[in-house]
């Protein structure tokens, strides 16, 4: 290697990419000071670069990453459809069970009313078959009232059968308040009534009844037994509305509505 | 590597961090300015997490990411181009190109602008070499050229930058040797 290296040649010994000519620029003033020259840019071009300021590095990852935040949420919109197929048949399923379900309980509770209000004047007298109807009352939502403004509102709407005629047969209230009506009517008829928790244990299951018929009880002892209870509302407060027997049939019956919460009376009538 | 490649946010919050402060350097010496080489280095980080599920390994993470970021530079020197350049100060009339600039310069020119001074292949083929220490053969791979082009291309762009950054700026004996091409 007595020529002189070129141009590429000396670069790439100079980066170590071409060995083979190390021996010839040791030996050759001008190719060592080319080599030496090229060595100087390599040199200055690959000085130390000052770095990016932290916040612009912090930009530059914190975009890339919300980039690929972006695709991922765009890929599970785009792969969401069919997912949602799923959801939605699903959900159509559900409505249509809980349609049916709703229907043959409305059905079942047409039938359970139709049972309970009908007149049955045979069947009222008995008290077998009174205590029976008590029961099937027992599964029976409490009629509502709807808003009652007044005692002869409430005595219109409630309407209740008078004390051993059997539940219901006082036809049914605005409200259909017959539909609520007490089984205890037999019992009402009866003088060996029991104590108001005994006739509770037959009597339709409403929330806060009992608690209101005790505090009523304690206030006006006299009351009789309940032969009819319904819900309503005066205004914005919910109410319970309890009948009490003042004899035996066809004695008054005194109509209390009380309020849900803290029992206080909000109205009184007293019917037929 | 695995983990960033499957989306793993952490994992490629952590690869991205590890390898900036390097594209960074890659794309500063490419733009010759801080501003565009942040840009640039932010599409290069864009770039590499929309890439890396496609990263098949045949090269190296660090030397693709190169490559990568070589690209976001280019596409930001296009840009650069189509910008209209702001107001030049008075007086500057004569410093219309980065060539009359270090031309008029009695002082050792500006490294930035010398390198401006190279076509943006040879620019990238020393930087490659020179700030970002890749062998020929990964420069071949970054840029997608025979190693050949890649010492062709390196021992010409330091041969013109010679005279650019040595005192006095008087071309020294290496612009005078022959090339092999």
């Amino acid at each position: 290697m007595s020529e002189h290296a070129d141009l590429e040649a000396l670069s790439a010994y100079v980066d170590g990419e071409a060995p083979e000519w190390a021996a010839h620029v040791a030996s050759c003033a001008s190719c060592r000071a080319s080599a030496e020259e090229l060595r100087g840019v390599a040199s200055a071009v690959g000085a130390p670069v000052e770095p990016a300021d932290p916040s612009v590095r912090e930009a530059a990852v914190g975009a890339a990453l919300g980039d690929l935040h972006r695709r991922q949420v765009a890929e599970r919109a785009r792969s969401r459809p069919r997912r949602y197929q799923w959801q939605f048949a699903a959900a159509a399923a559900a409505a249509m069970l809980v349609v049916a379900v709703g229907f043959t309980a409305l059905l079942s509770r047409t039938s359970d009313r139709t049972t309970v209000a009908g007149p049955a004047p045979e069947a009222a007298t008995s008290r077998d078959q009174a205590l029976s109807e008590s029961s099937a009352a027992a599964s029976v939502p409490p009629a509502d009232l709807g808003d009652v403004p007044d005692a002869a509102t409430l005595l219109a709407r409630a309407r209740p059968a008078p004390a051993g005629t059997g539940a219901g047969s006082g036809g049914a209230g605005g409200a259909g308040g017959a539909a609520a009506m007490s089984g205890n009517s037999g019992a009402a008829s009866t003088p060996a009534v029991p104590p108001v928790g005994g006739q509770r244990s037959a009597a339709p299951t409403v929330a806060g009844t009992r608690p209101c018929e005790e505090q009523a009880r304690a206030r006006e002892p006299s009351l009789g037994p309940v032969v009819y209870f319904a819900t309503a509302r005066r205004g914005p407060v919910p109410a319970v509305v309890l009948g009490f027997s003042t004899g035996p049939a066809p004695a008054p019956v005194t109509l209390l509505m009380l309020a849900q919460d803290g029992c206080s009376e909000l109205l009184r009538a007293a019917g037929p | 590597m695995q983990a960033a490649r499957g989306g793993d946010r952490a994992a490629l919050d952590a690869l991205l961090r590890r390898h900036y402060d390097r594209l960074y350097a890659l794309c500063r010496r490419m733009t010759g300015d801080p501003a565009d080489a942040a840009d640039a280095c932010q599409e290069a980080l864009i770039a590499i997490v929309r890439g890396l599920p496609a990263f098949d390994g045949r090269s190296a993470f660090g030397t693709w990411a190169y490559r990568v970021a070589t690209n976001a530079c280019l596409d930001e020197l296009r840009r650069r181009r189509r910008r209209p350049e702001p107001g030049l100060p008075e007086g500057s009339a004569e410093m219309a190109s980065p060539v009359d600039a270090v031309e008029s310069s009695t002082t050792r020119v500006d490294l930035d602008r010398a390198l401006q001074t190279l076509p943006a292949d040879y620019r990238a083929a020393v930087v490659l070499r020179d700030v970002c220490g890749l062998s020929y053969e990964e420069i071949g791979e970054a840029l997608v050229i025979p190693p050949g082009t890649v010492r062709s291309r390196i021992a010409r762009g330091r041969a013109a930058l010679v005279p650019l950054l040595a005192p006095g700026r008087n071309p020294g004996p290496s612009a005078e040797r022959p090339t092999t091409g």
